[in-house]
Order: structure tokens, then sequence, then C-alpha cells
């Protein structure tokens, strides 16, 4: 075996060893992670169950005049683009903003909130906000603007 | 006057290999001793390194656990063997290479402008490691001097010497 052969087994021999040992270390019932991982499809604010939708399932309620898109995103990133027709309220103004949009989000929409992403959490601050003001109907768009714009969903600045 | 000489190139020799080991000896508690730090908080936090993992958008989301699981283990190892000086080549092949897609993965997320936590040493719920031009300069002097230890380590200064 020429010489590197025998440096690519070697690494290969420690790539097996560890691995072997990380594989071994989730099987310590307290450090337990999934093995593969699979996305959660709700989480609980407030008591409330709030479902986690994907962009392709969201945009079929993009036309519905009962559902209200929020972008929970900072102004300045809703100004350049958002969903269309999604309105504006971003955890750092909410209080402000929130008596002008109220009228377009009456009581019993369904509101589908999104920001930047699966690791966003502004979205979970406006639904607790909003949970507060006594609605119930809400969904959380996980891939957020950037999975909507990907798919080339409709969008308005 | 041909001795003197002759001898002067052997000392000056002698000091430059000397040199060159310690250089070399220096690069590998260097690039040893990152990768066991970098691996401590995902060994103890493998959740928050596979969401890390997913953010770069890479590799599908189902097998982040799995990378979060197994990978922060080499790197522990691979550091620890760099340190101890046991089998420096292989454990140097696998820095180098891990360095380079390390740095591939940086790169190709700041090229896309990927507002995301780095990942490479603390989670992002405690990092201020936004990726940023910092990142790639970093990780790409250590690929080198990762680099550096594959090429010019010969297991010299080790602890456990003749182990290659």
């Amino acid at each position: 075996m020429n010489s590197l052969s025998s440096l690519v087994f070697r690494a290969g021999a420690i790539v097996l060893v560890f691995f072997l040992i990380g594989v071994g270390s989730n099987l310590i019932p307290a450090r337990h992670i999934h093995w593969l991982y699979v996305p959660p499809t709700e989480i609980t604010i407030l008591n409330h169950k709030i479902p986690l939708v994907s962009s392709k399932e969201a945009i079929k309620w993009l036309d519905d005049p009962l559902v209200v898109f929020i972008d929970t995103r900072d102004d300045k990133d809703y100004l350049k683009g958002h969903v269309r027709g999604a309105v504006s309220l971003s955890p750092e103004d909410k209080e402000q903003k929130f008596p002008g949009i109220e009228p377009l989000m009456p009581q019993g929409s369904k509101l589908i909130l999104y920001c930047y992403g699966p690791d966003c959490d502004m979205a979970e601050h406006i639904a607790s906000f909003l949970i507060d003001f006594g609605y119930s109907d809400i969904m959380i768009m996980k891939d957020g603007y950037p999975g909507w714009e990907q798919n080339g969903f409709p969008t308005q600045k | 006057m041909d001795f003197q000489r002759k001898n002067k190139t052997a000392i000056d020799g002698a000091k430059r290999s000397i040199g060159m080991k310690w250089i070399t000896l220096l690069a590998r508690l260097l690039i040893g001793s990152l990768f066991v730090y970098a691996s401590i908080y995902k060994i103890f936090d493998p959740s928050s390194f596979a969401a890390s993992i997913r953010n770069y958008g890479l590799i599908p989301p189902i097998y982040s656990n799995l990378i979060a699981l197994t990978l922060p283990w080499l790197e522990l190892g691979s550091g620890v063997f760099l340190i101890l000086g046991i089998q420096t080549r292989a454990a140097s092949l696998l820095t180098s290479s891990m360095m380079l897609i390390f740095l591939g993965a940086i790169i190709y997320a700041y090229a896309l402008g990927l507002d995301i936590d780095c990942g490479c040493f603390s989670s992002s719920a405690e990092s201020s490691g936004r990726i940023a031009p910092f990142h790639i300069f970093r990780d790409g002097f250590l690929a080198l001097v990762s680099i550096w230890t594959l090429i010019f380590d010969r297991g010299e200064l080790s602890i456990a010497p003749g182990v290659k």
C-alpha cells in the first residue's frame, strides 16, 4: 500500500472511530436527539397551538379575503419587498402600528405571520402579541419571506 | 576553509530544520487546540449545532442531526491527536479537509448574503458571530496552517514519537 493510500486509510479509520463514538454518545438518554431531523409542525404560544406551514402551503390562502398575511420583519425589509397584500407589524413598533392595521384584520380572520426564515422568532413574538388581543386562528410561515420569494410567489414593494 | 564553509552550511541547515520543527509544532498545536475548543459546545448542544448546519442550506435538513452528532467528535479526536502528536499526518489531513469545507460553506453563505450565525465556536443563542469577511479570512488562515501541518509535520516533537 503506497504512502498516500496508507494516509487515506488511516484518516478513514479515525473518521470511522469517531463517527461511532458520536453515534454512541446519542444513545445516552439524557443527551438523545432524533437521528434524523423532523421539522416541527406546530409550536405552542400562551397555550395556543400555532401551526407551522411552508410557503407552498400558505400560497393557497393568498387570495382568500378572510386571510391576512402579516410581515413581522423590520420596516426597511418590508418596504424592499413583501408578500402581496401583507401588512407590516414588527416587534419594535407593534403597539404604535396595531391600531392602524386592526381594521384590516377583524376578529375571526386567519392570520399568517412570517419573518426572515426558520431561525427567526419575530413571528412568534407577534403571534404572542396578537393572542393577547384575542386572535386565535394564527399560523406561522416557517420558511419566511426568503422561502416565499425563492418559490417565485407574488410579492410587492 | 572548505571544511569551515561546509560545517557552517550544515549548522545553518540544522538551525533551519529546528526552526521548521518548532513552527510546525506551533501550527499543529494551534489547529489541534482550536478544533478541541470548537468541538466542545457542539458536543454538549448538538441541537443548536444542527440548527446552524440547516441555516447554511447546503445539505438536506433531514441529515443535519446526524452530522451534528458525529462531526464534533471527529473534530475533537483530530484535535487531540494533533496535540498529542498521534497519527499527525492523518489527523492533519482530516483537519485540512474540514477547514476547506468550512471555508467553502462560509464563503457560500457570505456570497448569498445569508444572515445566519457562523456556528463555528458557539451556538446562535450565545454568539454574535454573524458571518462577515473576518470569518472568511480567519478560516482561510486556519486552513493554510492546517495544510502546513499536513505537509511539513513529520511526527517530531510528539508525546508519542514514532507513531505516524
